[in-house]
C-alpha cells in the first residue's frame, strides 16, 4: 500500500530531480547552439518560431535528409520551471548558510515566469512617423490581417492573421459575419509575394497573378499576398481580387449597391493616447556618416493631458502601461536636407521591469552563497598551510 | 641548478638591455627629434574623433604594411611619423619604400607582381604599372556582398583602398608646394596687385574681395565673370588632394563640430563673410613647411607655427585635452613591455620548476608576474582616463580586459593555494593574452579607439554588462586553463605521490566556475536588461546572447551535475575544458556567423585562430578521455562535494 505522503512525494521527486535539471539544461545548451546556427540561413523570425518558441521540432543537419527530433525550448523553460518549483518543494531550506542558494533559484523562477508572462500576454510593434505626424496607433513588424471597410466608414472588420497565414498550399478558408453582405473566401496565401503579369495556366485576376517569392531570412522584407473572393451572399456573384501587403490602394469589391474595400495590412493596436514627432534629431560623428546619436522629441496627448518627452538610445519612454524606445529612422538613403522619419518601436509588457528584479535577487543569491564558500576555501587553505 | 639558474637569469638581463639599447639607438633621421615631437602631438579630426597625428600616421602605416615600421630604401628602419613625414614632404621618396602588404600570390599573379614569397611587401612603385588593373578589379569587386568574396578578391579591395589613401597623402600638399596662376585682369591686379601667382592663404585672407569682384562683374552685364571662374577652378584644382588630413579645428567661437582640411576650408572660405585669421595661418604655416628645406630654420618655424596654431585653436575648443595622454600611451607601449616582462616571467616560472627549492627563484615569482600584470592594468586604465569609457568597448578591449581578469584572479587563488601553479597560469595566460590583443591589432589594422555606434554610446551598460559579462568570460576561460593543467599533469604522471595536488587544483576550478556563474549570469541578465531598455525586448535570440546564455546553461549543468553527484572531480575538470570551448564560440565564433544585432563586433581576421583552438581542445579532450580510461588518476574528490552531500541531504 502507498502511504499518500508518498503519492505526493514520488512524483514530487522525479519532475523536482537533478536528473531533469542536467537534462533540461543540457538540451536547452543543445537548442541554443542549433538555432544560433540555424540563424545563418534561415534568419531569426524562422529559427525563433521553430527551436525557440515550440514545444517539438525536427532538426535537419545540413542538407541532408538526416532529421533528430527534439524538444522546443518553450517546452524546456516550463518543464525546467517545474522542475525548479517541486525541486524547492522537495528540498525545502534547513541551514541559513544555503539562503543564497535559495535566493538565486527564486530569482531564476521570477525570470522564467517573466518570461511566460511576456510571451503570453506582451505585444509589440513599431510606430513611424515623420515630424509634425501625429498617431494613435502602432504596427506589428511581422503580422498581417485582413480589414474590411465600407467606402466612407472609417470603422473596419478585422481578420486576424493567424486565421488565414497558416493555409497549407491549396486550400481556402471562408470567413462570415452577420453585418456583412458576402462572405470572402482567402486562398493561396503566401508568405512572401509579389504581383506580376499572368503567365499561361497561372490563377490570374485582371491579367494579374500573385508570384511566390522565396521567404526572405530578415521578417520584415517579405510582404505577404493572397488571392480573395467575395461572394454576395444574396445574389451569389462572385468577385475576385489579389490582396497584397504593400498595394498602393486596396482591392474594392461592390456589393449590392455598396463598395468595399479590402486591404491587407501589419496587424495594429490602437494607443489610448496620441503620440506627436515634434522632431527627429539624428547626429553624426563629425566628418562620417556614423550616427552617434538619434532622438525623438514627441508630444503625448491623452485627453486634457499635454505632455512633451525626449525619447533617445537608451532612453525611452514609459507611458502608462506602454514603452516608447527609439528605434530607427529612415530612409537610409536619404540625402542631406531630407525629411526623415523616425521609427519607436512601442512595447506592452506586464512583465516588462520582472528581468530586473530577477536580476537584483539573483546577483544577491549567488553572491551570498558564493562569498560564503570563499570564505570556506580560505579559512581551508589557511589551516593546510599552518 | 643555482649556477643554470644565474646562467639563465644573466641571459635574460643581457637580453632586456639589448632591447633596450636597441628601442633607443635609433639611427639617425632625416628628421630631427623636435620636429617629430611637433608633427606627433598635432591634432586630427578622422573618423568622428580627434586624436593624435601620430596616432593616425601608426594606423595608416599599419593598414599599409601590416606592421607599425618600415625600412626605407637604405634599409634604415622608419617610424610611422618619420615614414607620414617622407610622404607629406618627400612624396617621391616614400614611393619608392616596400611599404604595401600583398598578402595572397594569386593577387600578385592578378596583378603581375613578381616575388619569390607567397607573401611580399612592393612599393608604390611597383604598383604602378599595375595600378589600372588594380582599379577596375576593385571597382568589380566591390559589388560581391562580403560574405561571397575569395580572400584574393577581398585583399585586391584592401590594396586599391590603401593605394588611395596613399595617393591622398602623397599629394597633399600640392597645393602648398605650387601657386596659383592668377589670369592677367584688372580684377586681380586690384585684388592680388601685380602678382602673377598666388598662394592659397591669400586667396583665403582676399575671399571677400574675390566674392564682391564676383557679384560686381555679374551685375556688371558678365564682365570679368570669365576670368574669375578661370581662376576659381584653377583654386579647385589646386586643392583637390587637399582633403585627406582634417587638421584644421574650426574656430573657438564656432558651433560646428567638423574640422576641416585645407580643402574643406577653402571652399567654406567663400560662402563665409571672412575666413578666420588663425585657421587661415594654418593654411599660410603648410605652405611654408611645403616650400622650405627640411631641417631649415624656416621648416623648423613652419612646424612650430603649424603646432601652434592648430593646438591652441584646439585647445580653445576642449579638443586637445586627452591628446598628450594618448600621446603617452602610444610611446610608452605599455602592452608591449607587458607581453615581453609576461614572457619573463614565463621563463623564471618554468625555471621555477626546476629548482622549485630556490628561494631566489621563489622570491621574484611574485613580483615578475606582478609587475607585467600592474602594466597592463595601466595600459587598459589609461584608454579608459583617454576614451572617458569603461574598460570594455570593442573586442580589442575585450582580450586586454579578459587577461587582466583572467591574470588577477589566478594571482588571487595563488595567494590563497600557494603551489605556484595558479602563479604560473597567470604568467601563461598573460602572455598568451597580450600577444593575442598585439596580434588581434594587426590583423584588424584600425585605430583600437574608434567612435562608438549609437546604442553603445552609454557609459552605464557598458560598465554593468559588457564589465560583468566579459568576467565571466574570463573566468570560463581560467577555469579551463586549470583543468588544462590538471590532465596534463595526469598525462605526464606528475605529482602522482601528492593527491592534495590534484584536489587543489579541482578546487581552483570549481571556485573559478563559480566565480563564472556569478559573472557570466548576472552579465547576461544585465545585457537582457539593456536590451529592453534600447530595443524593446529582453531576449532577442540573438547571436551574442545565445553565446551568453550557452556559457551560463554549461556552468549550471557541470556544477548541478557536480552537486548530484553526477560527476565526480574529473568530471568537473572534463567540463572546465569544454567551458573553454564555449567561451571562445561566445566570444569570437558568434562573430564569424556575420548575422544579429551586435554588429559592431563583427570580425573576419579569426577563423584560422579559432580553428587551431578548437583542433587544439578536441585533442585536449581526447586526452583527458584517454587518461580517464587507460591512466590511473589520483582520483581523490575534492572536499567540494562536502557541501553537495549537506545539499543532497537537505532533499
Amino acid at each position: 500500500m502507498f502511504s499518500m505522503s508518498s503519492i505526493i512525494r514520488t512524483p514530487l521527486r522525479l519532475a523536482g530531480s537533478y536528473w531533469v535539471t542536467v537534462i533540461t539544461l543540457f538540451f536547452l545548451l543543445v537548442l541554443t547552439f542549433l538555432g544560433t546556427l540555424e540563424q545563418v540561413e534561415h534568419g531569426l523570425f524562422v529559427t525563433q518560431q521553430k527551436y525557440f518558441n515550440s514545444l517539438f521540432l525536427l532538426h535537419q543537419f545540413g542538407d541532408t535528409p538526416i532529421v533528430l527530433p527534439l524538444p522546443g525550448v518553450y517546452l524546456l523553460l516550463i518543464v525546467l520551471g517545474v522542475n525548479l518549483l517541486c525541486g524547492a518543494l522537495i528540498r525545502l531550506p534547513r541551514a541559513w548558510s544555503h539562503a543564497g542558494v535559495w535566493i538565486s533559484h527564486l530569482g531564476i523562477l521570477v525570470l522564467l515566469a517573466g518570461g511566460f508572462v511576456t510571451y503570453k500576454s506582451s505585444v509589440d510593434g513599431h510606430l513611424t512617423f515623420y515630424e509634425n505626424e501625429t498617431s494613435d496607433e502602432f504596427l506589428s513588424y511581422n503580422d498581417w490581417e485582413i480589414a474590411i471597410s465600407e467606402v466612407g466608414d472609417s470603422k473596419a472588420r478585422i481578420i486576424p492573421g493567424a486565421s488565414f497565414s497558416q493555409l497549407p498550399p491549396g486550400k481556402s478558408t471562408t470567413f462570415q459575419a452577420a453585418d456583412l453582405p458576402f462572405t470572402l473566401t482567402i486562398s493561396e496565401f503566401a508568405p512572401n509575394a509579389t504581383p506580376s503579369p499572368a503567365k499561361d495556366g497561372a490563377r490570374s485576376v485582371d491579367g494579374m497573378m500573385l508570384k511566390q517569392l522565396d521567404r526572405d531570412p530578415e521578417q520584415e522584407r517579405n510582404v505577404a499576398g493572397a488571392y480573395v473572393t467575395v461572394r454576395d451572399t444574396a445574389s451569389g456573384a462572385e468577385h475576385e481580387g489579389i490582396l497584397w501587403g504593400m498595394a498602393r490602394a486596396p482591392f474594392e469589391a461592390h456589393v449590392g449597391d455598396k463598395a468595399w474595400t479590402i486591404a491587407l495590412q501589419k496587424r495594429r493596436w490602437k494607443l489610448p493616447f496620441n503620440v506627436r514627432l515634434d522632431k527627429f534629431t539624428r547626429e553624426l560623428y563629425p566628418g562620417t556618416n556614423t550616427p552617434k546619436a538619434f532622438s525623438s522629441d514627441v508630444t503625448v496627448t491623452e485627453g486634457e493631458t499635454v505632455q512633451k518627452y525626449l525619447i533617445s538610445m537608451n532612453k525611452p519612454l514609459r507611458y502608462r502601461e506602454y514603452t516608447l524606445f527609439q528605434a530607427s529612422w529612415g530612409p537610409q538613403n536619404a540625402r542631406p536636407n531630407d525629411p526623415l522619419y523616425s521609427s519607436l518601436a512601442v512595447v506592452r509588457n506586464p512583465a516588462d521591469q520582472w528581468p530586473l528584479y530577477a536580476c537584483i535577487i539573483i546577483t544577491v543569491g549567488l553572491l551570498f552563497h558564493f562569498g560564503l564558500r570563499l570564505n570556506s576555501y580560505l579559512r581551508q587553505q589557511r589551516e593546510r598551510r599552518t | 641548478m643555482i649556477g643554470f639558474t644565474r646562467y639563465v637569469a644573466s641571459w635574460a638581463l643581457v637580453f632586456t638591455l639589448a632591447l633596450a639599447i636597441v628601442d633607443s639607438a635609433h639611427s639617425e633621421s632625416r628628421w630631427s627629434k623636435e620636429t617629430q615631437r611637433l608633427f606627433a602631438s598635432l591634432a586630427i579630426q578622422d573618423a568622428g574623433r580627434v586624436k593624435p597625428l601620430e596616432t593616425y600616421a601608426s594606423v595608416e602605416l599599419l593598414q599599409l604594411n601590416g606592421r607599425r615600421s618600415l625600412k626605407d630604401t637604405n634599409g634604415q628602419s622608419l617610424s610611422p611619423m618619420e615614414w607620414f613625414l617622407d610622404c607629406l614632404f618627400l612624396p617621391d621618396e616614400a614611393k619608392k619604400y616596400k611599404s604595401f602588404l600583398v598578402e595572397n600570390p594569386d593577387v600578385m599573379a592578378m596583378l603581375s607582381l613578381t616575388s619569390e614569397k607567397d607573401r611580399d611587401r612592393f612599393s608604390y612603385n611597383d604598383l604602378v604599372p599595375a595600378r589600372m588593373t588594380l582599379f577596375q578589379l576593385a571597382s568589380q569587386y566591390a559589388s560581391i556582398p562580403d560574405k561571397e568574396r575569395t580572400t584574393a578578391q577581398g585583399q585586391i579591395l584592401n590594396l586599391a583602398h590603401n593605394v588611395t589613401d596613399f595617393e591622398a597623402l602623397t599629394g597633399f600638399l600640392h597645393f602648398a608646394q605650387h601657386p596659383i596662376p592668377v589670369p592677367a585682369s584688372p580684377i586681380f591686379a586690384e585684388i592680388f596687385g601685380e602678382k602673377t601667382d598666388v598662394r592659397l592663404s591669400e586667396i583665403l585672407t582676399q575671399s571677400p574681395a574675390l566674392q564682391q569682384a564676383l557679384v560686381k562683374a555679374n551685375s556688371a552685364g558678365g564682365t570679368g565673370t570669365a576670368e574669375l571662374r578661370t581662376f576659381l577652378t584653377s583654386i579647385d584644382a589646386a586643392i583637390r588632394d587637399a582633403d585627406v588630413l582634417s587638421i584644421i579645428p574650426p574656430a573657438a567661437a564656432s558651433e560646428d563640430k567638423e574640422w576641416l582640411s585645407p580643402a574643406t576650408f577653402a571652399e567654406a572660405a567663400f560662402t563665409q563673410q571672412k575666413p578666420d585669421a588663425v585657421q587661415v595661418s594654418v593654411v599660410t604655416a603648410l605652405e611654408t613647411l611645403a616650400t622650405s628645406k627640411q631641417g631649415s630654420a624656416e621648416f623648423a618655424g613652419g612646424a612650430a607655427e603649424l603646432h601652434r596654431t592648430t593646438v591652441e585653436l584646439a585647445k580653445a575648443r576642449g579638443e586637445y585635452r586627452t591628446i598628450p595622454l594618448e600621446l603617452i600611451y602610444y610611446k610608452a607601449d605599455l602592452f608591449w613591455y607587458s607581453l615581453y616582462l609576461f614572457v619573463l616571467s614565463f621563463v623564471l616560472v618554468a625555471i621555477s620548476w626546476m629548482v622549485p627549492k630556490n628561494k631566489l627563484v621563489g622570491a621574484l615569482l611574485v613580483p615578475a608576474v606582478l609587475i607585467p600584470t600592474c602594466l597592463l592594468v595601466c595600459g587598459v586604465a589609461l584608454r579608459c582616463i583617454i576614451r572617458s569609457r569603461p574598460p570594455v568597448t570593442t573586442l580589442y578591449e575585450t582580450i586586454l580586459f579578459i587577461t587582466a581578469v583572467a591574470v588577477i584572479v589566478a594571482l588571487f587563488m595563488e595567494y590563497a593555494d600557494r603551489r605556484r601553479v595558479a602563479l604560473s597560469l597567470a604568467s601563461i595566460l598573460g602572455t598568451l593574452g597580450v600577444f593575442l590583443a598585439n596580434k588581434y591589432e594587426v590583423i584588424e589594422r584600425g585605430d583600437t579607439m574608434p567612435s562608438m555606434v549609437a546604442v553603445l554610446d552609454t557609459n552605464f551598460w557598458l560598465s554593468t554588462h559588457v564589465t560583468t559579462v566579459t568576467m565571466g568570460y574570463a573566468a570560463g576561460l581560467l577555469a579551463s586553463a586549470i583543468a588544462h593543467v590538471y590532465v596534463i599533469s595526469a598525462a605526464l604522471g606528475l605529482k602522482r605521490k601528492d593527491p592534495g595536488y590534484y584536489q587543489s587544483l579541482t578546487r581552483m576550478t570549481y571556485g573559478v566556475m563559480c566565480f563564472g556563474l556569478l559573472f557570466a549570469t548576472v552579465g547576461t541578465v544585465l545585457g537582457g536588461i539593456w536590451a529592453n531598455n534600447s530595443w524593446g525586448r529582453f531576449w532577442g535570440w540573438d547571436p551574442k546572447e545565445n553565446g551568453a546564455l550557452m556559457i551560463v546553461l554549461w556552468l549550471l549543468i557541470v556544477l548541478h551535475a557536480r552537486i548530484a553527484g553526477f560527476i565526480r572531480d574529473y568530471g568537473v575538470i572534463l567540463g572546465a575544458i569544454c567551458c573553454g570551448m564555449i567561451v571562445a564560440f561566445s566570444w569570437f565564433g558568434v562573430n564569424l556567423l556575420g548575422v544579429g544585432l551586435h554588429s559592431y563586433g563583427f570580425t573576419s581576421g579569426i577563423a584560422t585562430a579559432l580553428k587551431t583552438f578548437y583542433a587544439i581542445e578536441s585533442a585536449m579532450l581526447l586526452v583527458a578521455a584517454a587518461i580517464a580510461i587507460w591512466r590511473p588518476i589520483p582520483l581523490v574528490d575534492s572536499n567540494t562535494t562536502a557541501h553537495n552531500k549537506t545539499a543532497e541531504s537537505a532533499g
